[in-house]
């Protein structure tokens, strides 16, 4: 029988201390780096052992190598994945997004020169350039087809999307210019977080430059600690991968010749089944609750690799998703689910609003602020984000999913509004005894059947009516 | 007002926004506080409104460095440069 100290050693190794000085032996360290590569020889971040050795070498020049090294491989897989590798488009692609990255350093460093009105509003004015852009293009021939017949507006198009990409990422680089920190920086150090092969999507992992550097490992021990946690993400996002295997076996598999041992669906097509024929509640739910689980395994898996990699880099950065199956409330659901995303939505939506509106009313002054960014923030993060997915897979943009997601947000934004004051209440009380299991136990299932419900207006093929119909009939409502 | 008098005003504060399970005594001067587990990243908002009307520091100028805000220390380095 394995005691509860035993286990603790188990799942805590990287914080021995034997193991961190083993670690930095050369034995130590050899086996490191092939515990490293082999755990991610099966995925697309096999390409960044290299470069993340490289840095363990001349750590000094650790962003440089990241940002050359990482960029490099992100510019090469993101307009593969665009289809455009005519090597003279590829050459101008590039020298254009390494350019706009550019011009927004040089506009960052030299923040206090500024224009007034641009400086008490630096994203404002960033995402008005973003849209004069977008807006530019609709006037051009082909505008925003998936393959337009005139090469310069398909590059051009790219160029945007780049700059849709980029945004969240350029709006961290103002920031650091409108604190002064930028001054300290090089411009290389920007690429680091700017074309992260560490994540490619919108959300900068990590977020920009001046909390990656205040993250950074120092020395050759904390190296190794960090190192050893980065290995241990990438432990458990391999035990969250054969999960998915174990789940797929039991309820999801959609191979013809190994069916299901129990028949179980993801969100979209339970909906779909459900506008014809509605399956039993018991497999509704089952299927529901199963598949919120399914998908914050594999969200789970995302983040852990990219924060595993940026820990084995040197960087003593938060995981993404942190035990979000102890989330006893609504907002430690959010701030344990996706991390980085929230954080993305509280930097650019939450404060700028709670720091500047209702001072004086402080329940108003959540409010504004939370609805600014869990509703607001969020539809327009996906908003943006679609331009990628117009161009990549040719999805359309369309109102029918958008009112649905719209829907989502409104109702995400007051749910975590009422549990932040309800948070507030309970804040600085002193217990005098720990809840009870049963109550905990509530707690959390109250928080998972909240967010599985809330994920119907939140799926692949999501339309405001038909997940509304759906709705009602979960609850044996048909109309 | 000095160092010493800040430090106890803002531990004072912290005692009544902590967690229920956390324990003040047990948190020095550069511990990470959300990372140490005294208070929840939503704390980091009431710290905020409390800076601003105890020391009349203004956000709205500078936004909100999270970092600058992550330990004791760092929470007085900022009320010594900003407070008014």
């Amino acid at each position: 029988m394995i005691s509860r100290d035993h286990y603790r050693t188990i799942t805590q190794f990287h914080e021995n201390e034997r193991l961190w000085e083993f670690s930095i032996t050369p034995a130590g360290n050899i086996s490191l780096w092939i515990a490293v590569a082999l755990l991610l020889s099966a995925t697309d971040y096999r390409f960044l052992v290299p470069v993340m050795f490289l840095a363990q070498l001349f750590p000094a020049k650790r962003l440089w190598i990241m940002g050359i090294g990482g960029g490099g491989l992100f510019l090469l897989k993101k307009l593969n994945q665009l289809q455009v590798f005519q090597t003279f488009w590829f050459a101008i692609d590039v020298a254009i997004i390494i350019g706009l990255i550019y011009l927004f350093y040089r506009i960052s460093l030299s923040f206090s020169k500024l224009p007034k009105i641009v400086k008490s509003n630096p994203q404002i004015a960033l995402h008005l350039i973003l849209w004069m852009a977008i807006i530019a293009i609709l006037f051009l021939p082909d505008d925003f087809r998936q393959n337009p017949s005139w090469v310069f507006t398909a590059n051009l198009n790219v160029c945007l999307i780049f700059f849709a990409f980029l945004v969240w990422r350029l709006g961290f680089m103002l920031y650091s210019g409108k604190r002064g920190s930028i001054k300290k920086t090089n411009f290389l150090d920007h690429l680091t977080y700017c074309l992260p092969y560490l994540g490619s999507s919108q959300v900068p992992f990590a977020k920009g430059l001046e909390y990656l550097t205040s993250k950074m490992a120092d020395g050759r021990l904390d190296l190794a600690k960090a190192q050893l946690a980065g290995l241990k993400l990438l432990l458990l996002a391999l035990l969250w991968k054969l999960s998915l295997y174990l789940l797929d076996w039991l309820f999801f598999s959609s191979d013809p010749n190994l069916p299901p041992l129990f028949r179980l669906y993801h969100i979209s097509q339970l909906i779909a089944i459900s506008a014809t024929a509605m399956p039993h509640l018991a497999v509704v739910w089952s299927s529901l609750i199963l598949d919120m689980v399914y998908e914050t395994t594999q969200l789970a898996i995302y983040g852990h690799m990219i924060v595993g990699c940026l820990r084995l880099f040197g960087f003593h950065v938060f995981r993404n998703t942190y035990k979000p199956l102890l989330a006893k409330s609504l907002i430690d659901f959010w701030n344990r689910y996706y991390f980085y995303f929230k954080e993305l939505l509280v930097d650019f939506f939450f404060f700028p609003v709670y720091l500047s509106f209702f001072r004086n009313h402080p329940k108003l002054r959540i409010f504004a602020a939370t609805m600014a960014s869990a509703c607001f923030g969020n539809f327009y993060y996906h908003f943006l984000q679609h331009f990628d997915r117009l161009m990549i897979s040719g999805e359309p943009l369309s109102f029918a999913k958008f009112s649905s997601y719209l829907f989502y947000t409104v109702v995400l934004g007051l749910a975590i509004f009422f549990s932040i004051l309800k948070e507030q209440r309970q804040r600085g009380k002193e217990h005098v005894a720990p809840p009870s299991t049963w109550r905990t136990l509530r707690q959390i299932a109250g928080v998972w059947i909240f967010f599985t419900i809330l994920r119907i207006w939140d799926h692949g093929d999501s339309s405001f009516m038909t997940d509304t119909t759906f709705f009602f009939a979960i609850f044996g409502i048909r109309f | 007002m000095d160092n010493q008098a800040n430090r106890e005003k803002l531990l004072r504060f912290l005692n009544t926004i902590k967690r229920p399970d956390s324990r003040m005594d047990r948190i020095h001067d550069d511990d990470g506080l959300i990372k140490s587990g005294l208070i929840d990243s939503l704390a980091m908002l009431e710290i905020i409104a409390f800076l601003e009307s105890e020391f009349g520091i203004d956000f709205s100028e500078t936004g909100v460095d999270p970092v600058e805000l992550e330990s004791i220390h760092k929470i007085l380095d900022l009320i010594d440069r900003q407070a008014i």
